[in-house]
């Protein structure tokens, strides 16, 4: 379990991370999302041994993650950009997380390379972006640490290879002790693979929830009410996130269990009324909405 | 996992990345050394294939051992380079905020890392270093030149090779550690390397302007140190070029003094640790930026831009000699510094202005010290301590080349050394010196400083508390004169004063002495009225009086000096004698040669012969006044007109100089440490010629000798004496031969 207590960095004046506090459970996968300028690389970072934060802690398993190998050891990190050393070879990078990782899967590397048709012997710096994000995955999945940190890691990657690299996930999560932390902008790609989800907004954590128990905490609501003082009473009763009124049809986001909802909308004796899934990106808009981060500011 | 990284199997990796540099060196070094030694040794065969077989062994022994082992300043020089190349690129991955996230997400603590790749990338250049050094050796097997002492000296040299390198190398990375760019690490390593001279010249600069006064005692010694202290880089090239401390010459040249070398590898260690430390606790944000630690932007800009804008004031005051100028460039500069350190900082032209309370702060900082140095307001020059502070003082004149003092055994130039040794309680007449000097500093124009009728006098005041206090003061003529006639009638005092009074007369060499062509014509002409019946009895009575004179005792009671005429030459002529031949010598030219070779063994005046009344006619219609004395006393109006008419430093002045050796020397010492305690202050002051004495004292391998210059001439009699002797005895052969030609002619 990686725990994040309280943890706050600052990069000189700027405060990149705000006192946040989150529990990456093992077993799980863990998306962490957020705003531009949120914090999330940074708080990879954290994890991961590369910055040390001013305040708060983070420890794995218990242990205190700073200049402490035996807690690092089980940690792998995938920046944005990865870096090879010159004139490197995708096997040259084996032989060198051989040496970094001791745990290191040379087969299972061998394979999988074959599988996404890589050329282990030609340079690197001669793969595309998209490639070069495959043997990054491909080597920190080979690692066989317990935890591997991906920032940005689907950016880059076909559609084919994403879900190729999901499958992969899934099956190294079934094989054994393994627990990815995915940094993304893409919801749908966090929406498609991850349990739990972190949401990061200008250096702190807005929520940390299980996705499904965050689904079922907020709802979308379409329903015709004809009566106007029912429709306030409704909109006043409900936690709304957001409202939005199309002639007669009122579409509420709003919190809370499906069956509280429900029934306090049928007390409103509504000519018609439907609750409809949300996506991870509509319960993000409007969670970031609340707190103050509203999109339709930002667009003309 | 819990497997841990190797750190060897790390450090081994790092060198196979780093494998174009071992070929780097490997091919430089294999250039510089084997196949430097195969080439030379090539042509060196060829050139002695004729000669025999021992000669020809010992010629490429010689030629192969100066091809290895120590010197060879193009060796280090790229030993330095390559340690600086070395840690740039070992450790420039700190500078990049790509390569700390993979370097510092693993799991190995820094100063693991840091240790694992030191050791690779030292490893680049050990290994093909000693490869080479080894092949450089084996080249010598074919031509049976190989020697075990010879190899220990090339393994030595090795040793010290691997030294500098590591030198270099810690001194480029303390600076990789402390920046966050390259370009800033590039910058950092001249600063390192250029700080302290650049520091160490200012303080020079502002002590000679602003600090006449301070006695230069110890300064070269100084400068060696400090420069020689100063960076890494500079510690090496001390240490290479020591000549006199050097250890002992080997086979393949000078060994290095092993104390200064435990000096290095001890500054290594320490540059090394600082290294590691900041290593260890610089952030990994800071990549990017110029410097590594923020707070030490505004620290490393003080004192840069300080001593740059102190630069610039001297440099006004050189030019303008006017201090609103020197206002203006220090302003002007120390605004210029701050904004290219913090365009340095930034890369950003619209924040150059961005930390103005630290320009305004530099600028006041450094227009503060100059105004201090220029005006003094220590008190510095015009310290004069009063006479019941005083324990003792003493005087002794600046640039006299009177040569080394011979103290407690021991020679010595050092002025510190020399002032204690001459220091008195008797000092009343050197506190009027001193007086005058402090006075005219008071009344000094440090922008127009003109110095005339005046002497530079080092002067060491001691006071009852016992501390000692050590300037130079620009003295009048007239006071140091009179003062240091008083001062010379103390005899103890005089005997110290000048050391050739010390000198044993064993130490002696060789001489020389260097009179004016005008002052030779007038010791010819004197010659010749000496001549005359009158003359030479006053001369001799006067040499009478000379002989009388008492004997001379070194102040060390080592040897003591004797007069001439107590030594064991009894057949040398006397001066008169030999001038009344010469004369004689000049009315026949056939009878001069068995005149001289008569007179030669005669002792028997034949002063009565002379006749010189012609001579004295001669000497009245050239308008010249005939002297009345003998040889020994100078015509005063001779030297009336020399004050006023005659300039020793003009050009064209035609000079004439003899060289002694042997027993000369001896007699010649003898005769000018009479005249020194005769003479007065004013004619040695006013002394056109000069004699140099050297002697010979083995301080190393190599030799050196100790020289003394003093002034001499026609007011030094006895000294004049020996050298129209010499004079004589070089040109009459010459005079002789043409006097010949001339008859028969």
């Amino acid at each position: 379990m990686i725990r994040i207590e309280d943890v706050s960095m600052y990069f000189d004046e700027i405060q990149a991370l705000d006192h946040v506090k989150a529990t990456i459970s093992e077993g799980s996968i863990f998306g962490l999302v957020g705003t531009n300028g949120a914090g999330k690389s940074t708080l990879l970072r954290v994890i991961s041994g590369v910055l040390k934060p001013q305040e708060g802690t983070v420890t794995v398993d218990d242990k205190s993650v700073w200049e402490n190998p035996a807690a690092k050891s089980k940690i792998c990190f995938i920046p944005d950009t990865a870096w090879f050393y010159p004139n490197a070879t995708a096997t040259g990078m084996k032989d060198y997380y051989k040496l970094l990782y001791p745990g290191f899967d040379e087969t299972r590397f061998q394979e999988l390379l074959q599988k996404f048709d890589l050329d282990p012997r030609r340079k690197l710096s001669t793969f595309s972006k998209g490639m070069k994000k495959q043997v990054s995955v491909l080597l920190g999945i080979c690692a066989n640490t317990e935890y591997l940190l991906c920032d940005e890691t689907f950016d880059g990657l076909d559609p084919v290879m994403r879900q190729a690299v999901k499958s992969l996930f899934a099956s190294e999560i079934l094989n054994r002790n393994f627990t990815p932390v995915i940094a993304s902008h893409s919801l749908r790609e966090i929406e498609d693979i991850c349990d739990h989800v972190g949401l990061l907004h200008r250096g702190g954590i807005l929520f940390a929830k299980d996705l499904d128990e965050m689904k079922l905490r907020i709802h979308k609501i379409q329903c015709v009410i004809p009566d106007e003082e029912l429709e306030k009473e409704l909109l006043e009763e409900l936690e709304v996130l957001q409202y939005e009124r199309r002639g007669s049809l009122l579409t509420i986001v709003a919190r809370g269990g499906r069956e509280a909802v429900m029934n306090k909308l049928q007390e409103k004796q509504p000519l018609f009324c439907e609750i409809l899934p949300l996506t991870l990106e509509e319960i993000f808009i409007s969670e970031t909405e609340v707190a103050g981060y509203d999109i339709k500011n930002l667009i003309f | 996992m819990t497997s841990k990284i190797s750190f060897f199997k790390l450090a081994c990796d790092e060198r196979k990345k780093l494998s174009w540099m071992t070929a780097l060196m490997g091919l430089v070094f294999g250039l510089l050394i084997p196949f430097r030694v195969l080439i030379v040794m090539a042509m060196t065969g060829r050139e002695y294939t004729s000669a025999g077989a021992a000669e020809r062994l010992e010629q490429m022994t010689k030629i192969f051992w100066s091809q290895i082992g120590f010197g060879h300043i193009e060796n280090m020089v790229f030993i330095l380079m390559a340690g600086a190349l070395c840690a740039f690129c070992t450790f420039g991955y700190v500078h990049s905020s790509v390569k700390l996230d993979f370097y510092h997400s693993l799991a190995i603590k820094r100063e693991n890392l840091f240790g694992a790749k030191l050791l690779g990338s030292v490893m680049t250049f050990v290994l093909p270093y000693l490869l080479c050094q080894a092949l450089g050796v084996l080249a010598g097997i074919p031509y049976g030149v190989i020697s075990g002492r010879g190899v220990l000296e090339v393994l030595a040299a090795s040793g010290q090779g691997i030294l500098f390198f590591l030198a270099s190398y810690s001194g480029a990375l303390l600076a990789v550690m402390l920046t966050g760019k390259l370009l800033t690490t590039v910058f950092a390593v001249g600063v390192f390397g250029a700080y302290i001279p650049m520091i160490y010249l200012l303080c020079i600069a502002f002590r000679e302007i602003f600090m006449p006064t301070a006695l230069g005692t110890g300064v070269e010694d100084a400068a060696t140190q400090v420069l020689g202290y100063s960076s890494p880089w500079a510690f090496c090239f001390y240490q290479f070029f020591a000549g006199d401390d050097v250890v002992k010459k080997g086979m393949t040249g000078a060994w290095p003094d092993f104390s200064r070398s435990c000096t290095l590898a001890a500054m290594v260690i320490i540059l090394l640790l600082i290294s590691v430390f900041l290593y260890q606790h610089r952030k990994t944000e800071r990549a990017g930026s110029a410097l590594a630690i923020r707070h030490t932007e505004g620290i490393i800009k003080f004192l840069l831009v300080i001593p740059t804008a102190l630069f610039a004031g001297l440099a006004a005051y050189g030019i303008f000699a006017n201090m609103v100028w020197v206002i203006v460039f220090i302003v002007l500069f120390g605004a210029l510094g701050c904004m290219i350190m913090e365009f340095i900082y930034r890369w950003d032209i619209r924040q150059v202005l961005c930390h103005k309370l630290q320009m305004v702060l530099s600028v006041l900082i450094a227009a503060l010290i100059f105004c201090i140095f220029r005006y003094d307001t220590a008190g510095y020059n015009t310290y004069l301590p009063g006479k019941e502070e005083l324990a003792g003082m003493a005087v002794l004149e600046a640039y006299q080349n009177y040569g080394d003092y011979l103290i407690d055994g021991k020679m010595t130039g050092n002025v510190e050394e020399i002032l204690d040794y001459l220091e008195t309680d008797q000092f009343d007449a050197m506190y009027q010196i001193a007086e005058n000097g402090v006075e005219r500093e008071r009344r000094a124009d440090r922008m127009n400083q003109v110095y005339g009728n005046g002497r530079f006098v080092n002067v060491m005041y001691r006071l009852k508390n016992g501390r000692e206090i050590y300037r130079v003061y620009y003295v009048e003529n007239s006071v140091y004169t009179e003062c240091m006639e008083k001062m010379m009638q103390d005899s103890e005092f005089a005997g110290k004063y000048y050391p050739l009074l010390g000198w044993n007369a064993e130490m002696l060499g060789e001489a020389y002495i260097t009179i004016t062509q005008k002052d030779l014509n007038q010791l010819q002409k004197m010659m010749k009225a000496s001549e005359n019946d009158k003359n030479t009895e006053s001369a001799k009575e006067n040499l009478s009086k000379q002989n009388d004179a008492p004997e001379a005792e070194t102040q060390d009671g080592k040897k003591e000096i004797k007069l001439r005429q107590e030594s064991d030459e009894p057949e040398t002529q006397s001066v008169t004698e030999r001038i009344t031949l010469r004369k004689e010598e000049t009315e026949s030219e056939t009878e001069r040669t068995a005149e001289e070779t008569r007179t030669e063994s005669e002792t028997g005046s034949t002063m009565e012969e002379a006749d010189p009344e012609s001579e004295t006619e001669d000497a009245m219609k050239d308008g010249e006044a005939v002297p009345e004395a003998g040889y020994a006393e100078v015509d005063p109006e001779y030297i009336e007109e020399w004050r006023t008419e005659y300039e020793y430093a003009e050009e064209g002045v035609d000079e004439v100089s003899l060289d002694f050796s042997g027993a000369e020397v001896q007699e010649l010492l003898e005769a000018y440490c009479e005249d020194l305690s005769e003479v007065s202050i004013q004619d040695i002051q006013e002394a056109t010629g000069w004699i140099t004495f050297r002697s010979r004292e083995i301080h190393s391998t190599d030799g050196w000798y100790s020289t003394c210059t003093y002034p001499t001439g026609i007011r030094f009699p006895h000294t004049m004496e020996v050298f129209m002797k010499k004079y004589e005895e070089t040109y009459s052969a010459s005079d002789e031969s043409a006097a010949e030609e001339l008859l028969q002619n």
